[in-house]
């Protein structure tokens, strides 16, 4: 039931069913995978041939997934003790499995901040954990813009111009960029150590699809806030830092590379360093963009 | 003995605006290329010569064969190197 509320919340719907098939185990997974590794923070990833199917392993032990990349199915495998708290790998383990199952949809993930200025042109924002893309969204948000994610956005296949799909869940700040922004209330991310608000808790609004005429690759550095043109080359590569399941896809890496490639063809793109100056003209963004 | 030169079948490559940018999947590297480097790595998509990329290279823009030859020969030389291409001896 979790999973399934989880997956609703998120409010994307695929165009097809994608079967995700979950398990309760009492060992951990034990066997051997000697193909090539991606190794994330938390996550081994296994990829490549024979099979091509992708093996997901919780370093902790606590979980283990094989998503078929073609057909998008899932099987994952959790430990007894680790099933009843959802909140413990929903979002650290299951989403990358569901990221992972999307790639079948000709959906990829990149990490990004996708709104909605009050002009209506779509911005995705980039970059890494701390690169201001949460503040940013909250911030935003304050000054009625259209929200569609703080960190988890799918770039389409097959949409002229491309369109980017949004992983609902609240914007989620540290205790810094909270002060920062000067708010109250929210709803504890206990697990993240964040707060978290809806878009629509900031005075702005849910979108769920923003096609995006300005792409921002994210920084936050100690200056003032700046915006500057970025060749789309160099903007492709920030991008692909940002979204590196498909790495683990060779099959589909071309199709992500070009996916990657129309977008920042289709936009205008930026380096943006923000500064603490942002809290001051919350609306400087829309002002460096005319 | 020919020497001819082709780009990594895991490398792959997209061009916008007059560039390139390259991804090695193999070690998950990926880098940008000027104009003169995304001719030769789109002519290296099948086995080429030097002197076949000389050639592209004349054909692409004004420039003499001397010149073109010390580009292609330095441009393979950093993409050997990087794995991105390799070469074919027959």
């Amino acid at each position: 039931m979790a999973v399934e509320r989880w997956l609703a919340d998120s409010q994307l719907v695929a165009p097809r069913a994608l079967e995700l098939e979950l398990t309760v185990a009492s060992e951990p997974w034990s066997g051997q995978d000697l193909r090539p590794c991606l190794r994330q923070p938390d996550i081994d990833l296994y990829y490549g041939p024979p099979d091509g199917a992708l093996r997901l392993v919780w370093r902790d032990g606590a979980g283990h997934a094989v998503v078929h990349l073609g057909s998008g199915a899932a099987q994952v495998t959790l430990l007894e003790h680790a099933a009843p708290r959802s909140e413990s790998w929903l979002r650290p383990f299951l989403l990358l499995v569901v990221a992972a199952q999307y790639r079948a949809l000709g959906w990829s993930h990149v990490h990004a901040a996708t709104a909605v200025d009050p002009r209506g042109r779509g911005w995705l924002v980039a970059g890494d954990s701390r690169s201001g893309k949460s503040t940013t969204a909250a911030l935003l948000a304050s000054r009625g813009w259209g929200v569609g994610t703080d960190d988890t956005a799918f770039l389409v296949d097959g949409t002229k111009p491309v369109a980017v799909l949004a992983w609902r869940e609240p914007i989620a700040l540290r205790d810094d960029g909270y002060r920062l922004l000067g708010l109250t209330g929210g709803a504890a991310l206990a697990r993240r150590g964040k707060t978290g608000f809806s878009p629509d808790e900031l005075g702005g609004r849910w979108v769920d699809r923003v096609t995006p005429e300005i792409v921002a690759i994210a920084a936050v550095h100690d200056g003032p806030t700046t915006l500057e043109p970025l060749r789309p080359a160099l903007a492709v590569a920030d991008l692909l830092s940002w979204s590196l399941l498909f790495l683990v896809d060779p099959e589909g890496a071309q199709r992500h590379l070009e996916l990657v490639t129309r977008l920042a063809s289709q936009a205008r793109c930026y380096r943006l360093r923000l500064g603490r100056d942002i809290f001051e003209h919350p609306d400087l963004l829309t002002e460096l963009v005319p | 003995m020919t020497v001819r030169y082709q780009r990594h079948p895991n490398v792959r490559l997209t061009a916008l605006e007059g560039e390139g940018v390259v991804l090695h999947l193999d070690d998950r590297r990926y880098f940008t290329v000027n104009a003169t480097g995304l001719t030769l790595l789109e002519s290296l998509l099948e086995p080429r010569t030097l002197d076949d990329l000389v050639a592209a290279l004349v054909r692409e823009y004004e420039v003499q064969p001397p010149e073109a030859r010390a580009t292609a020969v330095a441009f393979l030389k950093q993409c050997t190197e990087r794995g991105v291409v390799r070469t074919l001896e027959a």
